[in-house]
């Protein structure tokens, strides 16, 4: 083999932060012109890095995942397990596993953003025989697929977006995840009515919402107005509804329909989440003034008391000020 | 009048967060998520289908993870550590179903600074080699390389994520750096893309 067996890891750490010294950038530098291997990684380094950060949509994937966030405060710390039951744990059920999402409440099924799925078969990890101390807190990662994805065949857990329980379900229920395609299709196709459309074609509240703000993000605005208001009549008590208010409100908004903007938000208010709230405060007092509404005074001043370190505090203030009588 | 209030500490949303504190949670996710998505997106490719639902997830994770997250690294690499978690089971599943969707180049990262077009193509196709190796790693060996290459941790942010000693981590890119060798050797087309050598 031609290439070095060792790698000068901590010089290129420095190399990184830009702290090499001159001896030490010679001897990296007579690395690096017979290594391509850490060639190739420096530069990919500064590939990735070079990478522009944040999308005009994150607002809405965090908002989505704050709108059905329980309200419940989780149960208390428990001290760390020991890490010789971590260990037989983690080695016990697999890296790629449902462990961690049994063992606690799965938030993301309480979101209505994923369908737990039968726990995988352990399968024996050639690479995982050094087991990782303190990382069983962490869930591992969940199989997740696009919800118009097929079904995979390979037994690996089916997760997809889906409606609130309390949304009417298609009438073909979907296959289960681990159902091969001669399986789902004897399952599905001699007791679907020949009228029924497939499935996939039934919109859910996660498709309505996915649809919606995939045509905002390509600036479609009327597209996802649209949507946003098929979602939320269609769907009323779905999370997805509560953000759709939300994120309807301040586009309607930023259309220059205050009027229109501050009905949405106001229903957001009505039944949204505590964390959905602060941004739909804030957004009611700037459609209240954008309208000249009276109203707007004491929106502002709700906000503060609600939320006195909101993001939104410094405009509240000044808002507050130049609306002060002398 | 009252001096305003010390703006939140990162560790200190987490630790609030993680007793049920919904405002806590809000912020601190508003916080890392920008990190979150960016690291979905360096490691699937801009264009790849799943990397709202991995982002996503990973918010959630992060959340479910919080009331035992014990500060060993800082939240935003927690988060971010979630991500690439989740971004390669992502990928290993793509790669399963051999659907390749983020060879193509990132059309919306061209020309979008001083680099050249060309130089621009090259990175990208080095950032696509990265990616792919990836999904072929061992887990443990993708999920070390994806940190320090991909978020550019440091040896000790990547011990201190995983919770492995440094010797572990030593150990891990040196493995996956073999395999990096290995493929380099079998495709000589990426020498070509690298620089000469200082």
């Amino acid at each position: 083999m031609t290439a070095p067996d060792l790698h000068p890891e901590v010089l290129l750490d420095r190399a990184a932060a830009g702290t090499l010294s001159p001896a030490e950038k010679e001897h990296l530098d007579a690395h690096l012109a017979a290594c391509p291997a850490c060639r190739f990684e420096l530069q990919a380094r500064a590939d990735f890095a070079a990478l522009p950060a944040g999308v005009p949509h994150i607002d809405d994937l965090v908002t989505r995942a704050l709108a059905g966030l329980p309200t419940a405060p989780p149960p208390p710390r428990r001290a760390r397990p020991p890490v010789a039951l971590v260990a037989a744990a983690v080695a016990l059920v697999g890296f790629g596993s449902f462990a961690a999402l049994r063992l606690a409440p799965p938030l993301a099924a309480m979101l209505g953003l994923v369908r737990p799925v039968a726990t995988p078969e352990p399968t024996p990890e050639p690479g995982r025989s050094d087991a990782p101390r303190g990382r069983v807190s962490l869930p591992p990662p969940m199989e997740a697929a696009p919800a118009t994805a097929p079904a995979p065949a390979d037994g690996t857990p089916e997760v997809e977006p889906r409606p609130a329980p309390t949304e009417p379900q298609p009438t073909t229920a979907k296959a289960p995840a681990r159902l091969d395609p001669a399986q789902r299709a004897a399952k599905v196709a001699p007791t679907a009515p020949p009228t029924l459309a497939p499935p996939e074609a039934a919109p859910t509240a996660a498709s309505l919402f996915r649809e919606a703000t995939a045509a905002r993000t390509a600036g479609d605005r009327e597209t996802a107005e649209r949507l946003y208001r098929t979602l939320a009549e269609r769907f009323p008590r779905s999370p997805e509804a509560t953000v759709a208010h939300a994120v309807l409100g301040r586009l309607l908004l930023d259309l220059g329909r205050p009027d229109e903007g501050l009905r949405e938000l106001e229903a957001t208010l009505d039944g949204g989440p505590s964390a959905l709230r602060e941004d739909a405060l804030a957004h009611r007092a700037m459609a209240l003034d954008a309208l000249n509404d009276g109203r707007a005074r004491a929106a502002w001043e709700q906000l503060l008391r609600e939320f006195p370190a909101s993001i939104h505090a410094r405009r509240a203030k000044e808002r507050l000020e130049a609306t002060t009588v002398p | 009048m009252a001096l305003p209030a010390a703006p939140p500490t990162p560790e200190s949303l987490a630790e609030r967060a993680a007793r049920g504190d919904t405002d806590a949670t809000a912020k601190l996710l508003r916080l890392v998520a920008p990190g979150m998505l960016r690291t979905a997106h360096a490691l699937l490719g801009r264009g790849h289908p799943d990397v709202d639902d991995v982002a996503q997830q990973s918010m959630i994770a992060l959340v479910q993870a919080l009331p035992s997250f014990r500060g060993e690294c800082a939240p935003a690499h927690f988060a971010n550590s979630i991500t690439t978690r989740f971004a390669l089971a992502a990928r290993r599943r793509q790669t399963t179903r051999a659907s390749r969707t983020d060879d193509a180049i990132e059309v919306d990262t061209l020309f979008s600074d001083a680099r050249t077009a060309v130089d621009q193509v090259l990175a990208e196709k080095r950032r696509a080699a990265i990616r792919e190796l990836l999904g072929t790693l061992p887990e443990v060996q993708a999920e070390t390389l994806a940190l320090r290459v991909v978020l550019g941790f440091s040896l000790g942010e990547v011990a201190a994520t995983t919770g492995v000693p440094l010797n572990t981590v030593r150990s891990r890119i040196r493995l996956a750096k073999e395999a990096l060798m290995e493929r380099i050797e079998a495709d000589p087309t990426l020498l070509e893309l690298l620089e000469p050598a200082p």
